[in-house]
């Protein structure tokens, strides 16, 4: 969910100016930072990999410091050090008090940070931990 | 008001974005030149008929031009679904509109004030002591291609066959439109040059009317 | 069922009398004689286009507005019947044209702002078999009529006031009509206006059951 023609920098500067987010120059290079791609700020979008966009579309989301966040199979297209990356940035902000809502498949680093995990079946409920559904099973399909 | 701020940084990537590459001008300015040449195949240019029939024929041009150079605005923003992104975080969809529509017409008038000295030395018509006022035709007329062009875009997004499907709906609707500015032109090139202004505030209620339609129910077309 | 079989019934009888009328009770003209007569039909189905288009045109600002199916419904039947009422325009200016002026096709206000807006509601339905979703069809073709339908009465002042300005010899005329002539004239009007209600509404009934027939299709395929 990024512009190819404009550079990271400017990516995440129009979003933070469109969010009324303040300081928005200051706040885009912050968080650069923290998806580490500061050093390719001022590339185009159109050359990032699938991992780097990935960083962009995160930062971007993290701009107006929200506190809830929706994630659709995160870690999709990603290599290990972007998963481990992903999932250290999901513990910090799941730590600090975000609410996360994502859909995954399958057991991973990224599912193992649940706090509670809901399995669907053809649009109903057919697991949830609340109730006293195991995580792991949940995850791996188990009681499928 | 957020409303402006909003639409001034749309228009800003807008502009940073056409300009990076500048694709869109350059094919758009060799596409116009392109079709006055083919045009003045068509009949014998000698003074009288070019300023008789030069005016339409440009303005057909420019409005061909622009049924082409209008369709990637929305379809771009499909591409990574940045039109999401946008929806997302554009409290008033209208601005996302009015930075596209702006762009378009700057777009378009630039490519249209380039076109005015090679048109002139081609038909060989006096433009030089009208040209301001020859630009004020040329800004409503691109203002009415801008704000019709820019929602059919939005429009045709949705459609199969959109290449196709832009100028088929965009070209019945802009009738009034070619007449007006084609009457304005061919005044302003008449050897007792006229500046119409019943012809003008023909194109100012088109520009006025559209733009309030486009106002009133362009969200309804920003929806998944 | 029975309404609308009366209904329909008055119609057909309606019609049948005013095309008597046309050929029987209206007086000959003086100049144009048979060919006249075909101005009973011209003119009416102009204004019953417009109303037609005037009818779709609701039918789009109500789904807009509403979203409601039954909107989009009538914007559908409105467009298409007006669509066949500006064909039948068209179709008879050249028939009453060529005998009168030695020309198919006269350049004048009326008949070409007619075609322009023959291309525009063309282009709507053209639009509405490119998009498959019926809810975006809906929305999308909806936000179109609204913008042609806005364009007509534009289409109509420019090609007038541009003709205007560079008249040409004026083909269809109909100022000072007789008295018969006039009743004559306003029968076809109310016998068309009643025909274009009676195909709106069934348009509309037919729009509705192909609605339905496409819900129950995609339910089945679940």
């Amino acid at each position: 969910m990024a512009y190819d023609e404009l550079s990271a920098e400017e990516n995440l500067w129009l979003f933070a100016r469109l969010q009324q987010v303040a300081n928005p120059g200051e706040r885009a290079a912050e968080l650069l930072r923290a998806v580490g791609l500061a050093e390719r700020k001022d590339s185009l979008v159109r050359t990032f990999s699938r991992g780097m966009r990935q960083r962009v579309a995160i930062a971007r989301a993290l701009l107006h410091a929200p506190s809830v966040l929706l994630f659709d199979e995160p870690s999709t297209g990603l290599d290990p050090e972007g998963v481990a990356w992903l999932a250290g940035t999901l513990r910090g902000l799941r730590d600090a008090g975000c609410t996360i809502l994502m859909s995954v498949h399958g057991e991973s680093e990224i599912a193992s940070l649940a706090t509670r995990a809901v399995r669907l079946d053809a649009g109903s409920v057919a697991a949830d931990t609340r109730a006293g559904a195991n995580l792991h099973a949940i995850l791996s399909f188990a009681d499928a | 008001m957020s409303l402006m701020s909003n639409t001034s940084a749309l228009f800003g990537k807008e502009l940073r974005t056409e300009f990076r590459s500048r694709e869109l001008l350059t094919t758009t300015v060799i596409f116009i030149l392109v079709v006055v040449v083919l045009f003045s195949f068509t009949f014998d240019p000698t003074a009288t008929e070019s300023r008789r029939f030069g005016p339409g024929l440009l303005w057909l041009a420019f409005l061909f031009a622009a049924s082409l150079m209008l369709q990637p605005c929305f379809l771009r923003e499909q591409g990574n679904d940045t039109l999401s992104a946008l929806r997302l975080s554009v409290p008033d969809p209208f601005a996302i509109f009015l930075a596209k529509l702006a762009a378009n017409t700057l777009f378009l008038l630039m490519t249209e004030i380039l076109m005015i000295p090679v048109f002139a030395i081609l038909y060989n018509v006096p433009v030089l002591q009208v040209f301001p006022q020859l630009v004020l035709v040329l800004f409503l007329g691109s203002l009415g291609l801008g704000v019709t062009g820019t929602a059919l875009s939005a429009i045709s997004a949705h459609a199969r066959m959109r290449e196709l499907m832009l100028p088929l709906l965009l070209l019945p609707l802009l009738t009034p439109l070619l007449i007006a500015s084609t009457e304005a032109t061919a005044a302003l090139l008449d050897p007792k040059p006229a500046l119409r202004w019943d012809w003008l505030a023909f194109l100012i209620a088109f520009d006025v009317i559209f733009l309030t339609a486009l106002w009133l129910f362009g969200e309804y077309l920003l929806e998944e | 069922m029975k309404k609308d079989g009366i209904f329909a019934f008055v119609v057909v009888a309606l019609l049948s009398y005013s095309a008597y009328a046309a050929f029987y009770i209206a007086p000959d003209e003086k100049t144009m004689h048979l060919v006249q007569r075909i101005f009973y039909l011209h003119a009416p189905c102009g204004m019953t286009a417009l109303a037609a288009f005037l009818a779709a045109f609701v039918g789009n600002v109500g789904y807009l507005l509403k979203r409601e199916a039954k909107w989009d419904w009538l914007g559908i039947a409105g467009a298409e019947v007006g669509l066949a009422f500006c064909t039948v325009v068209l179709l008879t200016g050249p028939i009453w044209a060529k005998p009168a002026w030695g020309v198919w096709w006269a350049w004048d206000a009326r008949l070409t702002s007619t075609l322009v807006l023959w291309l525009l509601y063309v282009s709507y339905l053209l639009l509405r078999t490119m998009i498959e979703d019926p809810d975006r069809r809906a929305l999308v073709s909806a936000f179109y009529g609204v913008f042609s339908f806005l364009d007509v009465p534009l289409v109509y002042g420019s090609i007038w006031w541009w003709r205007t300005q560079h008249p040409q010899p004026v083909v269809f005329t109909s100022g000072g009509l007789d008295p018969t002539m006039r009743k004559v004239f306003y029968l076809s009007w109310v016998s068309l206006t009643l025909l274009m209600a009676l195909l709106i509404r069934k348009r509309y009934e037919l729009e509705e059951l192909r609605s339905e027939v496409q819900a129950l299709e995609r339910e089945a395929e679940v």
